[in-house]
């Protein structure tokens, strides 16, 4: 009886042994087809969308490239774990641009391949509301003595509002819990949804889409502004960018050619009118953390949303000073210093 | 006023007054909630009752909703079996041993105190968005059962257990005859609160985490996205009614614990 015990015993180790190998030697690279895997993590929302094109197998890379792409679109607030570490899970990412400015300026692991989305985030008010108007560069100053609900007050949509204020000379004050609100400035309020607007009777709000065009479209809020036109330029302010690992530059350019060619034509694909939509928040989806709500629905996916979502892959070297002067811009209202060196910069 | 209630409350079972009771405190919250809807007069805070019936009743008919709330009731029943489970081992462990009770006290004051919110976003980066509020339910619940079950065997009659090792009874028999009966029906009873709890912090862990096909995930999506303030208000009170009645069915399973007692069958 002990005899048979130790003998199970031994050859449920060996097994376990002998899987344990296959699995490591199988984990990165396939022996046989010589393909290297690539791990590809995006926030869920308009970055993830900029990646639909490839998701769904609409797009895809040739023999040449040699790769095997796995996608993740994950939580936005966790998409920094990905990038940082001593070994970081993501071969290629998207992510804000003041998060890559802050974490990885300094080009040592990874290099900014282009700008993929240029700002969704839009101002509106009350439908109920007779006395807001809409807002544009040539009225910012209506905004003075107004309360602002802003989405993300700390965050990127906060900093980008306080940039265009601050560019325009209109003083803002931000109001938290004890704070007095003010006649001579722009109020503003956090808000955690666009739901405020209506609760606490803001004159303006700052949302974004798909919040926006759903709302709007239910007649419950009006698009004031477009924080997008506000900031100027030809496209906008950048807002997420795409970043891949030096090793992976260097061990496989056609794939990175390829990738930057891919997200192009895909821009293209998103507004094209032969592409289903089904097909594209399928195809985020089918990438999504376990258990992840995805931000864009078969409710409230539509062509007007993705344009609204400024999905538009514009190459490093093109929008390299756009980049530089924005995270100046940032850093007159936050305090944080962007180190961003020209080697970070692809092809610059 | 007090005579006559008095003698009501002689002439009215027990039963039938705690349900008499339990309805007027449901119609006070109702009038409650009917002065603040006209007090706040904003639909965007506080919508009316007819609105909100109106979205539970959509919501009822809506094939997404079921299939969020049997997947949250069953991250709630797994959070709850899997922290009544520990508790009930590491409580038994603790019984029988002073050093393992020392051990795990100070370990279940820390759970106790941790902030519910701060273990999801911690937990959301080890885990998942699905798995998350399992963890935290459970992680919550945990303490609160191990405690009621370190309090029902801290209740066992100490001289009926020395009697009955004196009379040679297997420990075997103690187990059924005496700590079983003596504990189960005080454990069971604390059950139904016990598991009402654990759905309250698995949809807050959802709504946090903005699980998929949740209640939680459907509460953070009503007021984030839709702004269906209702249908948020809607879904609050399918958790209430369903905690309420989970906590009443569940804590009638201390009934079956009185074949044992006094040898009734």
């Amino acid at each position: 009886m002990k005899k048979k015990l130790v003998t199970i015993i031994t050859c449920i180790a060996m097994a376990m042994a002998v899987s344990v190998f296959f699995a490591a030697c199988g984990s990165k690279e396939d022996e046989n087809s010589g393909a290297t895997t690539v791990e590809f993590y995006m926030p869920d929302g308009a970055p993830a969308l900029s990646a639909a094109y490839l998701m769904s197998g609409e797009g895809s890379f040739s023999e040449n490239a040699n790769v095997k792409v796995n996608y993740n679109v994950v939580d936005s607030s966790l998409i920094n774990t990905y990038v940082t570490g001593s070994s970081p899970k993501a071969d290629v990412c998207i992510l804000p641009v003041n998060a890559a400015g802050q974490l990885l300026g300094s080009g040592e692991t990874y290099t900014l391949l282009g700008t993929v989305t240029h700002g969704n985030l839009f101002l509106v008010s009350a439908a109920t509301d007779t006395g807001a108007v809409d807002i544009t560069s040539d009225n910012l100053d209506a905004l003075v003595g107004k309360d602002v609900g802003v989405l993300n007050l700390s965050a990127v949509p906060g900093m980008t509002f306080e940039v265009i204020l601050n560019d325009a000379e209109i003083p803002f004050n931000i109001v938290d819990n004890d704070g007095e609100r003010s006649d001579e400035a722009v109020n503003l309020y956090a808000m955690s949804g666009p739901g405020e607007v209506l609760a606490y009777g803001y004159d303006y709000g700052v949302v974004a889409e798909p919040a926006m065009s759903l709302q709007v479209a239910s007649g419950n809020l009006v698009q004031r502004g477009s924080l997008q036109e506000l900031y100027g330029g030809e496209s906008g302010y950048p807002q997420a960018v795409m970043v891949a690992k030096n090793s992976l530059i260097e061990s496989d350019p056609t794939f990175i050619d390829e990738l930057v060619a891919a997200m192009k034509e895909g821009s293209e694909w998103l507004l094209a009118d032969t592409t289903d939509m089904s097909v594209v928040y399928k195809a985020v989806e089918d990438n999504l953390a376990s258990g992840l709500s995805p931000t864009f629905t078969e409710a409230n996916l539509s062509t007007t949303v993705i344009e609204n979502c400024a999905i538009n892959f514009v190459d490093a070297a093109d929008c390299k000073d756009e980049i530089k002067t924005f995270l100046d811009k940032y850093t007159v209202v936050n305090g944080v210093e962007y180190t961003l060196t020209d080697g970070f910069f692809y092809g610059a | 006023m007090e005579k006559t209630v008095a003698k009501a409350r002689r002439k009215i079972p027990d039963r039938a007054y705690n349900f008499i009771f339990g309805l007027v405190a449901i119609v006070i919250m109702w009038v409650v909630w009917i002065i603040a809807y006209y007090a706040e007069g904003n639909d965007y805070v506080i919508p009316s009752f007819a609105s909100t019936m109106s979205a539970m009743g959509t919501l009822f008919a809506t094939k997404s909703f079921w299939t969020a709330f049997g997947n949250t009731m069953l991250r709630t029943l797994y959070a709850f079996l899997g922290s009544f489970a520990l508790a009930a081992v590491f409580a038994v462990l603790s019984s029988a041993s002073k050093t393992v009770s020392a051990i795990v006290g100070p370990i279940v004051s820390v759970l106790r105190s941790i902030p519910t919110m701060a273990i999801i976003l911690i937990l959301l980066l080890w885990t998942s968005h699905a798995t998350a509020p399992i963890l935290v339910g459970g992680l919550v619940t945990f303490p609160m059962v191990y405690s009621q079950m370190m309090a029902s065997f801290g209740d066992v009659d100490r001289k009926l257990v020395d009697m009955a090792k004196v009379y040679g009874v297997s420990r075997t028999q103690r187990v059924f005859k005496i700590y079983v009966p003596e504990t189960l029906p005080n454990i069971l009873s604390q059950t139904g609160a016990g598991f009402s709890l654990t759905l309250k912090v698995v949809v807050s862990g959802e709504i946090m985490s903005n699980t998929y096909r949740s209640i939680g995930g459907m509460m953070q999506q009503a007021r984030s996205l839709y702004i269906d303030i209702p249908q948020l208000f809607a879904l609050t009170l399918v958790t209430v009614i369903v905690g309420f009645i989970m906590e009443f069915s569940l804590a009638q399973l201390r009934h079956i614990c009185r074949k044992w007692k006094g040898g009734k069958t």
